[in-house]
């Protein structure tokens, strides 16, 4: 039992350790127990409208369901949006994982020092790609400018404004 | 003990020990992942977006905390070399910083700031004791850290040196992102010699 325990966290160490060269995107090292995540957003307007949005994409084009909860004890991560400053980043999720390899926190944070003049699309996208962070989603490097591409913003300027099929291909075989 | 018994202890006690080697990379460690402001497709759009271009060397990394509990490395820069190439500011991206300011003088110790925990972020670590040009954007941080700044587009402001063959620095300093593929791969002495270098007094 604790050999195949081992056995398990180990093949997980290994496939995150292990580029992938076939596929575009990849994955944290953590992720989700479950399929369905629950998130509660400290934050108002537009930017809230955001979080909400960015969820229903994810839930409406993969299997897993992320949900945002108005109840702070129930959620399993938080999303704010604050000026964080001239970082370079539109977002940011900051997480920490457990000896199972799953989530133990994720915070989501919205920089407004940049966001506060995008639009409610270009504001959408960015809390997509930080979502998907907080799914578990690494970056990719897949061509197409999908929102989990390195800038969400950069890919929102080339026209994408929804999943493509790698994000969607990459939540489905981690969920 | 019987052969076989031993056998299988000593793959489980590897299987432990590369699992918790393995692990020990994302367990209990604060990590960031973020999402960038921008890519960068030329060399004149980074030195727009940055108040400050820099040479020095990272002497010291601290942690600290921003206003919403996030975490920040804190590299202090001794810097050697100030550069005032052309349009340096002239875009800036912070949108509290005047439009085409003149080029702001610095100090010998200038603090910069990374997302995330040292080695932890989005944005590769500056190193204690490591050379490095780089271009800054002032923080547009309030308190203690309105006079520090954030490395211009997060990783694309970065050049590490490649060597420390003479008294005047690096003979040539090296993009450290790889991700802004619009940017020089390398800055050469020759090449920084054209932006007024001044010491910072």
């Amino acid at each position: 039992m604790l050999l195949a325990l081992a056995s398990a966290v180990l093949a997980a160490s290994v496939s995150w350790a292990t580029p992938t060269l076939a596929v575009a995107y990849s994955h944290l090292p953590c992720r989700w127990p479950s399929s369905s995540v629950k998130f509660y957003a400290n934050t108002s307007g537009a930017h809230l409208t955001a979080f909400t949005s960015g969820a229903s994409a994810w839930t409406g084009a993969t299997a897993a369901t992320l949900t945002r909860v108005t109840s702070y004890s129930s959620a399993q991560f938080y999303g704010v949006a604050a000026y964080d400053g001239n970082t370079g980043y539109d977002g940011q999720t900051t997480w920490t994982c457990n000896l199972l390899l799953q989530f133990s926190t994720v915070n989501v944070v919205l920089n407004r020092t940049y966001m506060d003049s995008y639009g409610a699309t270009e504001k959408k996208v960015i809390a997509m790609h930080e979502l998907g962070h907080a799914m578990g989603l690494d970056h990719s490097t897949a061509s197409g400018y999908p929102v989990m591409a390195s800038s969400a913003g950069n890919s929102y300027n080339h026209g994408t404004t929804t999943l493509k099929s790698d994000g969607i291909t990459s939540t489905n075989t981690r969920y | 003990m019987n052969l076989n018994l031993r056998h299988s202890m000593t793959v489980l006690a590897t299987v432990l020990a590369a699992t918790v080697f393995l692990t020990s990379a994302c367990t209990g460690l604060v990590q960031t992942e973020g999402s960038r402001h921008h890519i960068y497709a030329s060399l004149d759009e980074l030195i727009g977006d940055s108040d400050l271009a820099i040479e020095g060397t990272a002497v010291d990394q601290s942690t600290i905390e921003d206003a919403d509990g996030g975490t920040l490395t804190a590299v202090t820069l001794a810097t050697t070399i100030q550069y005032s190439p052309r349009g340096l500011g002239l875009k800036p991206v912070d949108t509290g910083a005047a439009r085409g300011a003149a080029p702001l003088r610095t100090s010998k110790e200038v603090l910069v700031l990374q997302v995330g925990a040292p080695g932890a972020g989005p944005a590769p670590a500056l190193k204690a004791g490591t050379d490095y040009l780089l271009f800054l954007t002032r923080s547009g941080l309030k308190g203690k850290l309105t006079d520090a700044y954030f490395v211009t587009g997060g990783v694309a402001g970065i050049f590490e040196a490649a060597d420390r063959a003479t008294t005047k620095g690096a003979t040539s300093l090296a993009r450290t992102s790889n991700e802004d593929t619009g940017l020089p791969e390398t800055l050469t002495r020759d090449q920084l010699d054209q932006w007024n270098p001044t010491r910072p007094s």
